[in-house]
């Protein structure tokens, strides 16, 4: 599903490398948990994933697909197999819930009919039944990022990235939106997070690759946050 | 790509950004206006031209005691001359009939002719090519019986000049209020486009093209485009109802400067339409190019 091969990345000649010889595999439908300090390249990660960067040295493979010769014109055809959930939600402020939703739908030229059929749908799925008249700022932190969810979501993505999902959010609700993700993983979607959220880590026991300046210094099947034994 | 959506995007834009937009608006508005004005003047000038040039013909004035014999030596010489296609003789009577005509409307001008003897006898001479006016003038004008040579589009050159005075004036101020409606228009997009950047990052993330994140932006030019071009095209409407129609009735009565039709008036606004919708469309284009970068 995803493949770094020997993957480098530095922004800036001089500087140090953001991501240093990553290699990692990850299977289709995998629920994987990105950790490390601040820095440790984690949002370089996912930035490859959506080839909003390209690799320095190395390739990085999704869906068969080797994301540094995709063709500029493909790219928007490929982030349309691909969810985002981010820390501060990124939701439309003058657009209701149903509308921050289709919006996903819309600009992909979904026809009418289809985001008519898709919107409730996945409304429900993430438990804004109701609520689909809301403007976000009516709406709880939790909420919200179940409107991200939603819209990420709607377009059925193989692949979901989620970048502190729970970052803004208290433990209670976190869990919430975590049991979510787990849904959406349970459907077949792949889900990759970035997280320094050590109970979550550790309640949900599922994969973790830690980085560490730009290292993979980590990769473990049901593990934790801290350094397992 | 549904056209509701797109619609609403670019509402939402115009509304947002509308000080910009009504901006863009007055500036395609008035440039596109002068435009409009120096391309009807244009046309007038040619009326003229045509009118002057082929219709009216230099006349060779005869003096009061030219003989018989130097009349007919000189219609001889005139109908021989490669020069010349139709040589055509006014006697005094046909002259003061013509006079007549001619200012029909000005009794007082006509009242003061008294007799036939006022007007002289000439030669209307129409020319094949009416720049070789000078040619005419020194093989003709020191024959014997010749008074003078008179060339009407000499008398004309004044108005020629005011016209083409006129049309320069109105295409440099067109030029630079062109140049001033292209970047009202490019900051407007930029503005547009900053000021939706959430958005635009919203949309790249979720998969939009670069045509359909940049088509709201293309048509909210365009939109302003055409608007600023249907307001040039009214304003020309008004120009020439009020001002031409109006304030320059009798100023065209006089029948030396023709006037512009309306049919012109009509015929220029497909261009100043085309032009507005191209010029802000394709400036909007690029503009997005730059700032709404995938």
């Amino acid at each position: 599903m995803i493949r770094f091969d020997r993957v480098s990345k530095s922004y800036n000649v001089q500087h140090r490398l953001a991501l240093d010889d990553v290699s990692v595999n990850l299977e289709a439908g995998e629920f994987v948990f990105l950790i490390g300090a601040s820095g440790s390249g984690k949002s370089t990660f996912l930035r490859l994933l959506l080839r909003e960067e390209r690799p320095t040295s190395g390739t990085v493979h999704v869906a068969g697909k080797d994301l540094g010769r995709l063709a500029q014109w493909k790219v928007p055809a490929f982030r349309r197999q691909i969810g985002c959930v981010f820390q501060d939600f990124r939701l439309l402020p003058n657009k209701t819930v149903a509308e921050n939703v289709a919006f996903a739908l819309d600009v992909t030229g979904a026809s009418r009919h289809k985001v008519a059929a898709v919107v409730p749908e996945v409304c429900q799925l993430v438990g804004l039944k109701g609520k689909e008249n809301r403007l976000p700022d009516e709406l709880s932190g939790g909420e919200q990022q179940r409107v991200a969810i939603a819209r990420a979501f709607a377009n059925k993505p193989m692949l979901l990235l989620a970048d502190e999902p729970t970052g803004n959010l208290d433990p209670q609700t976190s869990i919430g939106i975590m049991k979510l993700l787990d849904r959406i993983n349970r459907t077949g979607t792949t889900v990759v997070m970035a997280t320094h959220d050590a109970a979550i880590v550790d309640t949900m026991r599922r994969r973790v690759v830690e980085l560490a300046g730009g290292k993979v210094v980590r990769d473990q099947n049901r593990g934790v946050y801290g350094y397992a034994q | 790509m549904r056209p509701r959506f797109v619609l609403q995007e670019i509402v939402t834009g115009l509304r947002r950004n509308l000080t910009m937009t009504v901006a863009v608006i007055v500036t395609v508005m008035i440039s596109l206006t002068l435009l409009g004005a120096s391309m009807l003047t244009t046309r007038i000038a040619d009326r003229m031209h045509e009118r002057y040039f082929n219709e009216l013909s230099v006349a060779i004035y005869l003096k009061q005691d030219v003989t018989a014999t130097q009349k007919a030596t000189l219609q001889t010489e005139l109908q021989a001359d490669p020069e010349v296609e139709k040589t055509l003789y006014v006697s005094r009577d046909e002259a003061l009939a013509r006079f007549k005509k001619e200012f029909a409307d000005q009794s007082d001008l006509v009242n003061s002719i008294t007799g036939p003897d006022v007007l002289p006898e000439s030669f209307q001479v129409k020319l094949k090519d009416p720049r070789n006016f000078e040619d005419i003038s020194s093989k003709y004008g020191q024959q014997p019986g010749v008074d003078q040579v008179y060339d009407p589009q000499r008398a004309l050159k004044p108005l020629f000049d005011l016209l083409d005075g006129v049309k320069t004036v109105a295409r440099i101020v067109a030029i630079v209020a062109g140049a001033a409606a292209l970047l009202t228009t490019f900051n407007t997009i930029r503005l547009a486009a900053f000021s939706r950047r959430r958005e635009i990052g919203i949309m790249r993330l979720v998969g939009a093209g670069n045509f359909t994140i940049q088509l709201p932006f293309v048509l909210e030019g365009v939109i302003a485009g055409l608007l600023g071009a249907g307001a040039a095209v009214g304003l020309l409407a008004l120009f020439k109802t009020w001002v031409l129609n109006g304030t320059l009735k009798s100023f065209f009565a006089a029948g030396v400067v023709p006037n512009a039709t309306w049919g012109e008036v009509w015929g220029v606004t497909p261009w100043l339409v085309v032009l507005g919708v191209a010029v802000a469309g394709a400036a909007s284009y690029l503009t997005s190019l730059v700032y709404v970068r995938v």
